[in-house]
């Protein structure tokens, strides 16, 4: 399995953020038997970006091929690229990449239900 | 002669001079009052006019044929509203509240893949005043949308601002894009401002607008005997921009405004001869 992460950093040890098409980078990280095999990062260029930045952040999720996302918050527009593209989105919880990614594999994790916030509105 | 009102802060009484000196000039002359505050019309509150809808405008959105996509790419990459989101031997997601029905999607991609669709943005509505004859045509967006300059455009297109004597324009608060429409190509702008601290914040952007648009303006003090006159003088002077005119406070103009009835007052009849003065 693969899992994407909205991080303030890039390493395993990174917290997750707050935000999801503002977050600072994705790390992905690969899985297999319940366990961590690898991870890379990725910088979020659209994090800057005047309008639309979760649908654009989205995008450069969705084109690592994921399986599943761990967000602590997600928009509207963020939150349907994922539906429409059938990537399971995951409420995590304060704490680093790694216990974020523990728990999800530990299946202490509960899905996103529905959007929670619209971001720069213009 | 095309007049803007238009003044940066909101309530200053762009709307009370804008139907004011509208009403004052239709006793004398063929004239029109265009509200461009699309996001909240209300000057045919102001004048007690009933409004019907002649004209639906719309913005063009993007429909996909997936028969014709070869998911390129293409559309997604090259829209500016970040509206598109293209992941690789998906077909492209359209996200319509994020496009601005530019159109670019459907020029851009190489296999004919994209059409043009509509959706609803909003309004043109006219009134007339029976009594003085007074034209009114108002742009009225729906909301949520964000496509303010297309109604703007919209209405000023029907408006036939050639037959008129007078075409007073009705701008909203600010000096984004929705207020740079409204005072296209107009011959005379009259920023209306208060001397309060935010009121002459306001109307030095406004003035620097005005400027940028190579546009002839003088400045409407309104509400003119309270708060602090020199604030406004100063910018005034800073600026070398003259004082159209000014109106004071009082309490028969805000009972008026209350009501709903246009202003009465010698100082917008002054104002009004003095329009008559610069269309000659």
């Amino acid at each position: 399995m693969k899992i994407a992460l909205v991080s303030d950093g890039e390493s395993l040890d990174s917290k997750i953020s707050e935000a999801m098409g503002r977050c600072a980078f994705f790390v992905f990280v690969n899985t297999e038997n319940k366990k961590i095999i690898d991870f890379y990062s990725k910088e979020n260029t659209a994090k800057d970006q005047h309008g639309g930045a979760g649908i654009t952040a989205g995008q450069i999720v969705a084109n690592e091929s994921i399986d599943s996302l761990i967000v602590k918050n997600i928009g509207p527009r963020g939150f349907s690229v994922f539906e429409k593209l059938n990537i399971k989105i995951y409420k995590g919880f304060d704490g680093s990449i790694k216990e974020n990614v523990e728990k999800l594999l530990k299946d202490e994790l509960e899905s996103f239900g529905t959007p929670v916030r619209r971001g720069m509105h213009k | 002669m095309i007049i803007a009102i238009t003044g940066g802060k909101g309530g200053t009484g762009k709307s009370s001079i804008a139907t004011a000196l509208a009403n004052e000039l239709s006793k004398r002359h063929k004239v029109q009052l265009v509200d461009c505050d699309v996001d909240c019309p209300n000057d045919h509150l102001i004048l007690g006019i009933e409004r019907k809808e002649i004209e639906k405008v719309y913005q063009m959105i993007p429909v996909l044929d997936e028969s014709k996509c070869t998911k390129c790419g293409k559309c997604a990459q090259n829209c500016k509203s970040n509206a598109i989101v293209f992941v690789k031997d998906k077909f492209p997601l359209f996200f319509i509240e994020q496009c601005n029905g530019c159109g670019v999607c459907e020029k851009i991609c190489p296999t004919g893949a994209i059409s043009r669709g509509k959706k609803l943005t909003g309004y043109v509505k006219i009134g007339k005043d029976e009594t003085s004859g007074l034209d009114l045509i108002s742009g009225e967006i729906i909301p949520t949308q964000m496509e303010g300059v297309r109604v703007i455009r919209k209405a000023r297109e029907l408006s036939q601002e050639k037959e008129y004597d007078f075409t007073i324009i009705d701008t909203a608060a600010g000096t984004h894009c929705p207020v740079v429409a409204a005072l296209e190509g107009v011959d005379f702008v009259l920023a209306v401002t208060e001397p309060t601290p935010l009121g002459v914040h306001d109307l030095n952007l406004i003035l620097d607008l005005c400027k940028e648009l190579k546009l002839k303006y003088e400045v409407v003090i309104n509400k003119s005997t309270i708060g602090d006159k020199n604030l406004v003088l100063k910018i005034l002077e800073e600026k070398k921009v003259n004082i159209f005119g000014e109106l004071p406070y009082s309490r028969k103009i805000i009972e008026d405004y209350s009501r709903g009835k246009p202003i009465v007052h010698k100082n917008i009849e002054e104002m009004a001869k003095k329009l008559e003065r610069l269309s000659l």
